[in-house]
């Protein structure tokens, strides 16, 4: 019921799909020209971008409750656990080998003993996994970067709420797996990850459970 | 003319700054961009989510894949377009979690007595809107909002939302049909 008569119903249409953005200030020069050019021969459209004005008025005020100063303060410790935003463009892998290499160079002739045991460990998770890489999915609130701690293969006989007690108690997540032979990788803080391989290893539900990483070798 | 709408060039150059910044491992720097940002956030997130403890939680998921990922960020697109997009992904993914469906909120009991006339209509209309934007499907709801309320153009809500632009214009012309019924009674105040 427009009653534009300078353009056609489509080109009409089309303008009037456009008001919202016209009405805030979002087009490009050349649309915001056609758009008021169009506005000048139609009422509808006219009718249309004041109700759409007043929309764009009726903001409400922001949820309640929220406090910005308290979420960051819960957020900067994570970042410290975080990788630096210039290290975290490496594969995951590489962040992995850039720590066994940080760690080896203060450990002298141990770390090239662990090593080669950590290399029997990669072998071993190479294995395990089908196509050796690290995971590509993280935990909410995980950092995209971090990197899996520790392998574990539950016997085919494990109840779930075992697991699921065992990873709880231990603060760690399940962060990829399984993969063909039934391994699962775990991401735990190093604080816990003695205790968690301990429990992993004293649970009749588990079959195998290593450590991948250097820092929690003996 | 709000603040987002009215973002200015040089204010697009200082974040760009900032970020350069974050990307060196600024913690200061990353707490401005954090501080700059939340209310943004938090005004789309309440809006897509209705879970006001969430809110803080997926700011902080979204800002922390901020810091994390800082040194991706190409200039392709704006950087706020860039923020909100992870924070589109962050709030879907928490949202998927929750695996409850998301009721809309009842209204706040108001504190109108004390209030003048026009205050009062004002705020009828407001909470109107309001609810009728949380009848929307959620899709459309966010298209109206990052409109309206965050001044994005329709090839940003698009790059947000990881859609093409013309599902982002039909998005808005079912919105508009619904709102426009859903607000008739109020239609005399917004003329």
């Amino acid at each position: 019921m427009s009653t534009h008569t300078t353009t056609s119903d489509a080109e009409h249409q089309a303008l009037q799909d456009l008001l919202p953005w016209y009405a805030s200030g979002s087009l490009s020069e050349e649309e915001a020209g056609r758009v008021q050019e169009h506005l000048h021969s139609c009422t509808a459209c006219r009718e249309d971008l004041a109700w759409q004005r007043k929309l764009l008025e009726t903001e409400g005020p922001l949820p309640s409750g929220l406090d910005p100063e308290r979420a960051l303060a819960r957020l900067m410790p994570q970042l410290d656990a975080a990788p630096a935003p210039a290290a975290s463009a490496a594969s995951a892998r590489a962040s992995f080998g850039d720590r066994l290499r940080a760690w080896l160079g203060n450990a002298g002739w141990q770390g090239w003993a662990i090593a080669a045991q950590l290399a029997v460990i990669a072998v071993l998770a190479a294995q395990l996994l089908p196509h050796g890489e690290a995971p590509g999915y993280q935990a909410l609130g995980r950092g995209p970067a971090s990197t899996p701690d520790v392998l574990v293969v539950f016997k085919p006989d494990a109840r779930l709420q075992d697991v699921q007690r065992i990873l709880q108690a231990n603060g760690a997540q399940i962060i990829g797996g399984s993969t063909v032979t039934g391994a699962y990788m775990l991401d735990v803080d190093s604080d816990h990850q003695a205790q968690l391989l301990s429990a992993l290893r004293a649970d009749p539900s588990v079959e195998l459970a290593e450590s991948l990483t250097a820092a929690s070798q003996p | 003319m709000r603040t987002v709408r009215g973002m200015t060039a040089s204010d697009e150059t200082d974040e760009g700054a900032l970020l350069r910044r974050v990307c060196g491992g600024d913690r200061l720097a990353f707490q401005t961009l954090y501080r700059a940002y939340f209310s943004r956030l938090a005004r789309f997130l309440d809006r897509m989510t209705r879970n006001v403890p969430l809110v803080e939680e997926i700011i902080n998921d979204t800002m922390l894949v901020v810091w994390q990922k800082a040194n991706t960020f190409d200039g392709s697109c704006k950087l706020s377009t860039w923020i909100f997009a992870i924070a589109y992904r962050q709030a879907l993914k928490a949202l998927r979690g929750l695996d409850v469906p998301l009721e809309p909120q009842e209204d706040q009991p108001g504190e109108a007595g004390a209030e003048p006339e026009h205050a009062l209509a004002a705020r009828q209309l407001q909470r109107g809107v309001s609810r009728a934007l949380d009848r929307l499907p959620m899709e459309q709801r966010l298209v109206v909002s990052l409109t309206y309320y965050h001044g994005m153009a329709y090839q940003e809500i698009a790059e947000t939302m990881g859609c093409p632009v013309n599902t982002v214009k039909t998005r808005m012309f079912h919105a508009r049909q619904k709102l426009k019924d859903m607000l008739s009674d109020h239609m005399e105040e917004m003329q």
